[in-house]
This record gives structure tokens, sequence and C-alpha cells, in this order.
């Protein structure tokens, strides 16, 4: 099986050397969220190829890097996720997925700022100072890592 | 009311300075296909949205495209960073310094200010909803122009990611237009 439901460990490269030509029905038509990140959709029969080019890989080169891009990740998943129930709301398949995301998506984001600096505002009361306005804001490399 | 996510939707990383695609890329912040049109756009035409659907989905977008216009002015940040005044006035960027500095301001590639009359709120859903199909795939086609004149691997990664939600939200939008139109006849 080619997509399945969540599994990271499935390879954007094969996803190109397929040529698009893989066909998926139900739920193998949702890719996992690295995937979704990756391409800019979660729904692999909406990926519109543009030219020849080939959405690379999104590297990072520390352990908050890999965290925050799992962050990253499962919020991408979750606002396709939203968009999409938007106009199917009973759609009990991509809500059962939505509900898996959000819930390890929020416990990610307390270790998160337990561990580096918080995301959201009701999260940066985990420190004994005030830390919030501390940079790297969004818009700085640093926070991109 | 709105919360602040203190992160980007995409990774912003970008080592190369290059001042020309700063300036392109300024269309997208503050251009009449912009993603702060689309925002704005969206967000003023929810209030006269019929369904819950309706709703949700513009109220959604609007906060997504909000979302964009920091991933684009961020771009335009950090290709300007380490840009000397000679740089900028080799780059055709010495009049939007002398305007702006080194701050960010909604104008288009030419330097024309961003305008409200990029987009309309007719309060009928579906001639907004159309506008809102028309204005995805104008914004589409604008990633597109972008792209093919990028030159940093990096810079077109983003642009690509941006274009394909461009796709996206008009699959959504045609989504809504074509239940309003064809189920409910609200036209």
């Amino acid at each position: 099986m080619l997509f399945t439901v969540g599994n990271d460990d499935y390879i954007l490269d094969d996803y190109f050397n397929m040529g698009n030509q893989v066909t998926t029905s139900g739920s193998n038509n949702v890719l996992s969220p690295k995937e979704g990140l990756t391409l800019g959709n979660l729904f692999h029969d909406e990926y519109d190829e543009y030219k020849n080019y080939k959405p690379k890989r999104i590297s990072t080169s520390s352990k908050e890097g890999e965290d925050l891009l799992r962050i990253r990740e499962l919020t991408f998943a979750i606002i396709d996720l939203n968009l999409k129930l938007d106009v199917e709301p009973n759609n009990r398949d991509l809500y059962i997925l939505f509900k898996k995301y959000t819930e390890e998506l929020n416990k990610l984001v307390k270790d998160y700022s337990e561990k580096y600096n918080p995301l959201e505002l009701c999260d940066a009361n985990i420190k004994d100072n005030y830390i919030w306005y501390k940079s790297p804001w969004p818009w700085e490399g640093d926070a991109n890592v | 009311m709105f919360k602040y996510d203190k992160k980007l939707e995409f990774p912003v990383n970008i080592k190369k300075k290059d001042l020309k695609m700063a300036k392109y890329l300024m269309t997208q912040f503050g251009g009449s296909n912009s993603e702060l049109a689309a925002a704005l756009r969206y967000f003023s035409q929810k209030f006269a949205m019929p369904t819950d659907e309706g709703k949700a989905l513009l109220n959604d977008i609007a906060t997504e495209e909000l979302a964009h216009v920091e991933i684009i002015c961020t771009m335009i940040k950090q290709l300007l960073t380490g840009a000397s005044i000679k740089e900028l006035e080799e780059n055709g960027l010495s009049t939007q310094f002398v305007e702006h500095g080194y701050g960010l301001y909604p104008t288009d590639s030419n330097g024309v200010p961003f305008s409200v009359t990029y987009f309309n709120s007719i309060g009928d859903p579906v001639a907004d909803l159309a506008e809102d199909m028309a204005a995805e795939e104008k914004a589409r086609a604008t990633y597109e122009s972008l792209i093919d004149i990028a030159k940093d691997e990096d810079v077109i990664n983003i642009l690509l990611f941006l274009r394909q939600r461009e796709i996206i939200h008009y699959n959504r939008f045609k989504t809504l237009y074509e239940k309003y139109k064809y189920e409910l006849k609200l036209d």
C-alpha cells in the first residue's frame, strides 16, 4: 500500500517516480502530514504539479528543528482537514483523522513550550519569568530551523 | 477574536540575498491578487454567508491567507537582509527605501500602494464565491510567474507550497459555489 494514513515512512521521491499515475480510493487518498506539508495539500488527487518542479523535503538540523517540523506538519494537516470538513462536515473518516492529529498536536505543543519557547500565549507561563516577547520571532531565520 | 501562533505555517529560511526577487514578491503582499487582498476579501464576505458551511469556510480560508501574508513578508525581509543603499539603488528599490526605509509596506511590485478596490463584497453568496474562485486562479497564475522568474531553490520551494494552497482554496470555494447555485439555488 503506497498511501497509508499517517505513515511518515512513506518516501516522497517514490511519489514523484510514480508520475502521479497511482489511483487511490477511500482513506488512501489522504497523504501523511509530512507529505502534506511538503506538497501543500493532504489530498493526493488534488495535487497539481507545476511543470516539472518537485518540492524538496523540508530539512532540519537540530532536535528542536525536528520537533518544530512535526508540529508544523500536524498544524498543516489540521488546516487542510479543517477546510475539507467545512464543506463535507459529515465525512466521518476525515473527522477521525482530525481528532487524532489535534490530540497529538496539543501534546506536542505543550512539550515544545516546556523544552524551548512558547508557540501560543497561553503556554508562555511555563517558565519562571516572562519570555513571550523574546526573539526569534517567526519572520527571523533562526525561528525556522 | 484572533490568537497569534508564534510560528510560520511553512518554514522560511532563505540564505541568499536577492533584491530583485524581493521586489517581485511585493505583488503577493500588496498587489491586486495578493494574499492581503484574499484575506480581507474572505473576511469581509463571511458576514453575508447564509449557511454554517459558508461561514466556516470563508472565515477559515481568510485566516490561512493572513498566515500567507506573513510568509510572503518574511521572504521579502530575508531576501533584503544585509542589502546596502547602493544595492537598493541598483535594483530599483531606492524609492522604496526613501518611502519606507527597511520597513515593509503593502504595495505591488511596481510600488503601487494596496487598495481595497482590488476586491468586492457584494452580499450575494453566489456572486462573491464566483469572485473568490477567480481570485484563487489569478493568485495561482501570479505564483507561476514568480516561480518561473525565481532562481533560488529555497524560494521556489515556498512558492510551490503557496501555489498549491491556491488550488485547494479554489476547489473548496467551487464545492460551496456549486452547492449554493445548483442545490440551494441561492442566486
